[in-house]
C-alpha cells in the first residue's frame, strides 16, 4: 500500500476521483529496479500494471524498436488488462527505478465492485495503446 | 494368398524395405522442406542485405582507448550545441558509435544494448540513458519510428578539450 498523495501525481490519474485514487493506492506496492533489470518481458503473461515513479525505462518491442519512458507517472504493462494478457514489450531500466505495481488480480476486484473506475482505467489504457502503435508495427528498415 | 505370406512367397521383403525407406525418406525431406521454408523465403527476402554485408570487410575491434583517442571532426560554431563529456563517457559514447555503425546508419537500441553487455561496456544503459537525454541520440519518426540515429547537429567533446578551450 502506498499513500495516495504519491498516485495523485500521475498524469495517468489526473481526472480520478479521490476515492479511485484511494482505492487504487490501497492495492499498489512501490519497486526498486537496478539498471539493466527486465522489469516484465515480451510475450510473458502480463499479470502486474506499473506507473513509474521515478528513473528511465526501455520499451524495447520484439521487432527492434523501442523508446523511454521517463516522465513519472507514465503508465507500463497495459497488457496487464487487456487480452490475451502477454507484454507485447519488455521493459528494461536503463536508471535506478522505482515504480508503483499493481496486480492485475487486485484491479479485476476493484473494477467488479465499481465499474465506473474500470471503465476510466480501459479508457486511459485505449488511448495508450493507439499512442504507442507506432511501435508494434512490423519492422521496416532500409 | 494375401498379406505377409503373399511377400514371403513372391520374395518381396526387400522391395517392401526399399518402399517403406522411399516413402520415409520422403516425408522426412518433406517434414525439413516445411520447418525451414519460413527461414529460406526471410532469407531469400534479405538477399541483398546480407550480400551487403558479406562485402564489407569486417575490421578488428578497437580497444576504448583508441576510440577515446579519435576525437570528433566537427567543427563547434556558434550555433552548433556541444556536449562535454568526463573520458569514461567518451570511451563509451566512441565504443557504442561502432557498435551503432555495425547496425547503419539507424539503429535498434535493444540491440545497441545487447552488443554492449556482450562486450562489457561498463554500465551500458545508464550511458545510453545520457546519450538520450543529451541529445546525442535521437529516434526517427513515420516508419521508422523506435529506431535511433547519432544526432549530427551536436557537437561532442571531451571535458579535457573543454578545460583547454575555456
Amino acid at each position: 500500500m502506498i499513500h495516495s498523495e504519491e498516485l495523485r501525481q500521475s498524469p495517468f490519474l489526473a481526472d480520478f476521483t479521490e476515492s479511485d485514487i484511494a482505492h487504487l493506492a490501497q492495492i499498489a506496492l512501490p519497486t526498486r529496479w537496478r539498471p539493466g533489470e527486465a522489469i516484465f518481458s515480451a510475450r510473458s503473461p502480463a499479470k502486474y500494471l506499473y506507473i513509474l515513479k521515478s528513473g528511465s525505462i526501455l520499451l524495447c518491442f520484439p521487432n527492434g524498436r523501442s523508446f523511454v519512458v521517463r516522465e513519472p507517472g507514465q503508465l507500463l504493462g497495459w497488457s496487464s488488462l487487456v487480452s490475451p494478457f502477454h507484454y507485447t514489450a519488455t521493459g528494461l531500466c536503463l536508471t535506478e527505478s522505482t515504480l508503483f505495481q499493481f496486480p492485475n488480480s487486485e484491479l479485476y476486484k476493484l473494477f467488479q465492485m465499481d465499474a465506473g473506475l474500470g471503465q476510466r482505467v480501459m479508457q486511459k489504457i485505449a488511448a495508450i495503446m493507439q499512442e504507442r502503435k507506432p511501435y508494434r508495427t512490423r519492422e521496416i528498415r532500409a | 494368398m494375401y498379406g505377409l505370406s503373399a511377400i514371403s512367397a513372391a520374395n518381396g521383403w526387400l522391395i517392401t524395405a526399399a518402399g517403406i525407406t522411399i516413402v520415409f525418406t520422403g516425408l522426412v525431406v518433406l517434414a525439413l522442406v516445411l520447418a525451414n521454408l519460413e527461414k529460406t523465403l526471410t532469407a531469400w527476402d534479405r538477399r541483398h542485405e546480407m550480400l551487403e554485408k558479406r562485402r564489407r570487410i569486417p575490421k578488428a575491434a578497437p580497444s576504448p582507448e583508441e576510440m577515446a583517442a579519435e576525437k570528433p571532426k566537427a567543427v563547434p560554431t556558434p550555433t552548433t550545441p556541444v556536449v562535454d563529456l568526463s573520458t569514461e563517457q567518451m570511451e563509451v559514447y566512441a565504443y557504442f558509435q561502432w557498435l551503432a555503425n555495425r547496425q547503419g546508419e539507424t539503429f535498434s537500441l535493444p540491440r545497441l544494448l545487447e552488443q554492449a553487455e556482450k562486450r562489457g561496456i561498463r554500465n551500458p544503459y545508464t550511458h545510453l540513458d545520457l546519450f538520450l537525454r543529451l541529445g546525442l541520440i535521437q529516434e526517427l519518426g513515420g516508419t521508422q519510428r523506435g529506431f535511433y540515429r547519432w544526432n549530427p547537429d551536436v557537437v561532442v567533446r571531451s571535458a579535457e578539450e573543454a578545460e583547454v578551450g575555456s
